[in-house]
């Protein structure tokens, strides 16, 4: 029994059984794999994506719960979001694992508070651990990327 | 080339390689983005295309460490090419025999083992000398098109350029380079001050393809027709499988095979004189990595305990034991100056205090993970590996297979975080045994529950310290008595427990008179392996600890007393193990490192109550590091203001990627000081995932960092881990000038939390 996702904009027919975490289901069947397993409770933030533009943690989401919610990963912002650029100007990355997750996390927070003070980016981010620490170039890349001009058809297609 | 770019076999790169001679350049047009390849003995590293583009080789795995950048620098610092028209690429271990018939890599290119801090020290001549070799040929290629003396070429950014006004390009030029036997003998390379690129900040060069979610990692990758594997493993310590239903688990959908993984001492790498202990289990393989988790849930096992079953390490007991014992009984001497004993008591006082800390485990973020494929024939195997130490991973897959070293391809692909954990080869042990069996490519994936529940972990310890203090406050004698898990079995060929635990020429030998260190070892049923800084960082919590409490029992300042039993200073013999070389400890940059933090922290300005800053320094990987932390204890929380480093690591090759690793050290420090236990009852490790591993959130981390390098013309120093060691103590040093509270145990929180909970009072805005 298949079942029918809408994924970055494609309604695609998946065959995993329907309990499958969304996690599993992009990462080996769809060939997504920017969205990272670390924890499988929803304890680590690394598999995080939207779903109708509100963060959910993949690990823990059976595909048999979406329904017609939009799901968008990582892919799906292409390099030129304005978080992004701000991850790549300021060196977020160290290893790098979790780097898809934190920033789906803020594009989620982007989206609904487009201006975040410290306190809204610690509760927004709280949820995703960053192993190497890199914690405050990640809040120094969303004010970085908050206060760049947005190109308005990058946030657009972040929010669909 | 993507993670999930099938390995290019040896024997291909031989053929590309056969059809160029012997080369370090080639200009021949690549299909896609073809493997660099080793030839020779200096290494392979650089690939030059006419159209001018630069491919540098990395023989190193990345962790997070920035050798993916700084290592590739070094090379185009000597081949003279601009850094941004250059592209790295992770390059396939190459394993050849050297004159002892010994299967290694990459011979006199410096280690292809991330490990020690070790890559850039150990590289940044070796891989000069691969950049100025390459330019060398470039050279001969162009003297040998104008027919001039090479001495009279000069190059710049890509381009060489002789006096009467010819020029061309590296590219133009490749070709005929690549047909040039590679030069002998060592080239002049660079004096620092005519260095453009190295010590100039370079960003990450693969942050890029990190933000858009590129399959870089172990995790990723794929070979073809490959199958996926999780491993069912005892959940006792040591423990077996005793009776298995194998009934439940292959009848689901997908499940291919079962396959028995034996306990057993794992296969030792060849690199380090210790085994990796596997834990007996059931692997489960199936077509998908979530069947093989149904499946592995449905198995029916049932396990015989193994001789840890009665392990109860996390009662008081285990340690009350232990601490009885450091007390009664001699330790083995790790260092004895002067007399202690002999110390007469009269009109000196004595200062002791307890130290001890939890084992820890390393929680990569990515769990281990494994891509392993055997020949059908099983005369060669091919892998694709997240790992630290490829040499050892090739020398394992040989040891479980039988099949020759130098027939096996290692393709190093992005780690997730290595720490130490992936130095180990447990996870390439159990892959390899799979593949055997099943005779197709398997990808094996440990689960968070895996990973915390079978991690080697950092040793745990118990630390006393006596001091004798003259009373004009000079330290005339100075006992520590440890008791360490110990990170090495002592098995056959292991080095004896205390040469990894305590480093007998740090900080404070040399500067007291009488001195002398007695290790103990404490049991554990746990595995145990190298965490970041390994032994550093509790050691340098007892001791930088106990450095605070003899200042404060004396009414002397923190910063001032290190200083006086610095004095002048000196360099020091250390060693690090009996087989390594000696390196120098010059206790004046270690000064130099605490004055600098001191400075830039403000050390000695006045804060409001309820607020501290605590002082730590450590030398470790020929590195100094000091650091200043500055905490809130109110409104029921710690809150970390700003942590201030001072650090002297040489010359800095890449500044940006070493301010970085300086920052994550510090975060990482606090991570593991404050929340993390491993801890063992009924012989079963407790924690399960990250709801009882408890790991450092944003909220958490320090509200502020600044990062001071000593400018510096010696050579360059490790980086990736002299950060963590000073940041438990200086922290809890903190909190003591905040709280008045003295906490003696990693983690801190659970004597932490009735500090807090005593403390509520409202912070006031600044």
């Amino acid at each position: 029994m298949a079942v029918t996702l809408d994924v970055n904009g494609k309604t695609l027919n998946v065959n995993s059984p329907p309990d499958t975490p969304l996690l599993w289901v992009l990462r080996d069947e769809l060939g997504l794999t920017g969205t990272k397993y670390g924890c499988g409770v929803a304890q680590c933030g690394a598999c995080t994506v939207l779903a109708d533009g509100a963060p959910v943690r993949s690990c823990q989401l059976p595909i048999s719960a979406i329904g017609p919610a939009r799901i968008t990963t990582i892919e799906s912002l292409g390099g030129s979001h304005p978080l992004q650029q701000a991850w790549v100007k300021l060196d977020v990355p160290q290893c790098g694992y979790c780097q898809s997750g934190q920033i789906m996390s803020a594009v989620a927070l982007l989206n609904s508070t487009p201006n975040p003070d410290d306190a809204a980016i610690t509760g927004a981010m709280d949820g995703n651990i960053c192993r190497c620490g890199a914690y405050q170039r990640i809040r120094a890349a969303i004010k970085e990327a908050a206060a760049a001009p947005a190109p308005a058809q990058v946030v657009a297609a972040a929010k669909a | 080339m993507s993670a999930a770019t099938s390995t290019t076999s040896r024997r291909e790169l031989l053929k590309a390689a056969s059809g160029a001679g012997a080369l370090l350049v080639f200009a021949r047009p690549q299909a896609g983005r073809a493997a660099a390849r080793f030839v020779g003995e200096i290494g392979p590293f650089v690939r030059i295309d006419a159209d001018g583009a630069v491919t540098i080789g990395c023989h190193v795995g990345e962790m997070g460490q920035g050798v993916s950048t700084s290592l590739p620098m070094l090379i185009a610092e000597e081949l003279d090419v601009p850094f941004e028209r250059v592209s790295i690429q992770a390059m396939p271990l190459h394993l050849a025999r050297n004159a002892r018939g010994q299967a290694r890599s990459y011979l006199g290119a410096g280690q292809s083992t991330a490990g020690g801090s070790n890559s850039v020290r150990t590289g940044f001549i070796p891989l000069r000398q691969a950049g100025a070799r390459a330019r060398r040929m470039i050279l001969d290629a162009a003297a040998e098109r104008w027919r001039v003396p090479a001495d009279e070429l000069t190059t710049r950014a890509g381009v060489v350029r002789h006096p009467s006004g010819r020029a061309a390009t590296y590219g133009e030029l490749a070709a005929e380079a690549a047909k040039r036997r590679e030069p002998v003998g060592d080239m002049v390379l660079k004096t620092p001050d005519q260095f453009s690129i190295v010590g100039k900040p370079q960003r990450h060069l693969d942050a890029d393809r990190i933000v858009r979610g590129e399959p870089l990692f172990g995790i990723d990758a794929e070979m073809p027709g490959m199958l996926h594997a999780v491993v069912a493993r005892s959940p006792y310590l040591g423990g077996k499988v005793a009776t298995l239903d194998e009934g439940h688990g292959l009848g689901l959908p997908g499940v291919v095979a079962l396959v028995p993984i034996p306990a057993a001492d794992a296969p030792a790498p060849p690199l380090e004189p210790r085994s990796t202990p596997l834990a007996a289990g059931v692997a489960v393989v199936a077509t998908s990595f979530w069947a093989a988790m149904q499946a592995r849930d449905a198995l029916r096992i049932t396990w015989s305990r193994g001789p840890g079953a009665a392990a109860d390490e996390s009662s008081a007991r285990a340690y009350a034991d232990t601490w009885a014992r450091m007390e009664t009984t001699p330790g083995d001497v790790v260092r004895k100056d002067g007399d202690f004993a002999g110390l007469p008591a009269s009109r000196a006082r004595t200062v002791s205090a307890r130290y001890e800390a939890a084992m820890v485990a390393h929680a990569c973020l990515e769990p281990p993970n494994a891509i392993v494929s055997v020949d059908p024939d099983g005369r060669r195997a091919q892998a694709i590996l997240a790992t630290q130490a490829p040499d050892a991973a090739a020398a394992t897959i040989a040891r479980v297979t039988g099949i020759d070293p130098v027939q096996i391809d290692v393709t190093l692909v992005r780690m997730g975080g290595g720490f130490g954990r992936k130095f180990d080869q447990d996870m390439v042990a159990e892959a390899a045994i799979v593949a055997k069996a099943v005779r197709r490519p398997v990808k094996l994936v440990w689960t968070r529950e895996d990973d915390l529940q079978h991690d080697l972990y950092r040793p745990g310890a118990c630390h006393i310290l006596d001091a004798v203090v003259a009373p004009r406050g000079r330290i005339l004698g100075w006992r520590h008595r440890l008791a360490t898990h110990s990170r090495v079995a002592g098995a056959a060929g292991d080095p004896a427990p205390r040469l990894t635990e305590y480093y007998p020429d740090g900080f404070p030998a040399g500067h007291v008179p009488n001195m002398q260190v007695e290790y103990h070892l404490l049991p554990s049923a746990a595995p145990r392996g190298a965490w970041r800084a390994p032994g550093h960082v509790v050691n340098a919590f007892a001791i930088e600890c106990f450095l605070d409490e003899i200042a404060v029992a004396t009414n002397r300042d923190p910063v001032e007393l290190r200083l006086d039993m610095i004095g002048a200073g000196g360099v020091h013999s250390y060693m690090y193990l009996p087989q390594m070389p000696r390196r120098s400890f010059d206790t004046r940059r270690y000064a130099a490192v605490i004055r600098r933090a001191a400075e830039a922290s403000g050390w000695g300005k006045p804060l409001p109550a309820g607020r501290g800053r605590g002082f730590a320094a450590h030398f470790t990987f020929e590195s100094y590091v000091a650091q200043v932390v500055e905490v809130t204890v109110a409104e029921g929380r710690l809150r970390i203001d700003r942590v201030t480093a001072a650090v002297d690591a040489g010359m800095i090759v890449n500044p940006n990627g070493a301010r970085a690793q300086i920052e994550g050290s510090i975060n990482d420090g606090l991570s593991a000081a404050l929340g993390q236990a491993i801890t063992v009852q009924g012989g079963q490790v407790e924690q399960r995932n990250f709801n009882d591993y408890e790991m450092l959130r944003m909220d958490g981390a320090a509200r502020r960092i600044d990062v001071s390098f000593i400018e510096s013309r010696e050579p360059p120093t490790g980086l990736g881990e002299p950060g963590v060691p000073p940041l438990a103590p200086a922290l809890a040093n903190a909190i003591f000038a905040a709280t008045g509270v003295r906490l003696r145990r990693t983690p801190m929180l659970p004597d932490l939390r009735p500090v807090l909970a005593a403390r509520t009072r409202k912070i006031p805005r600044r």
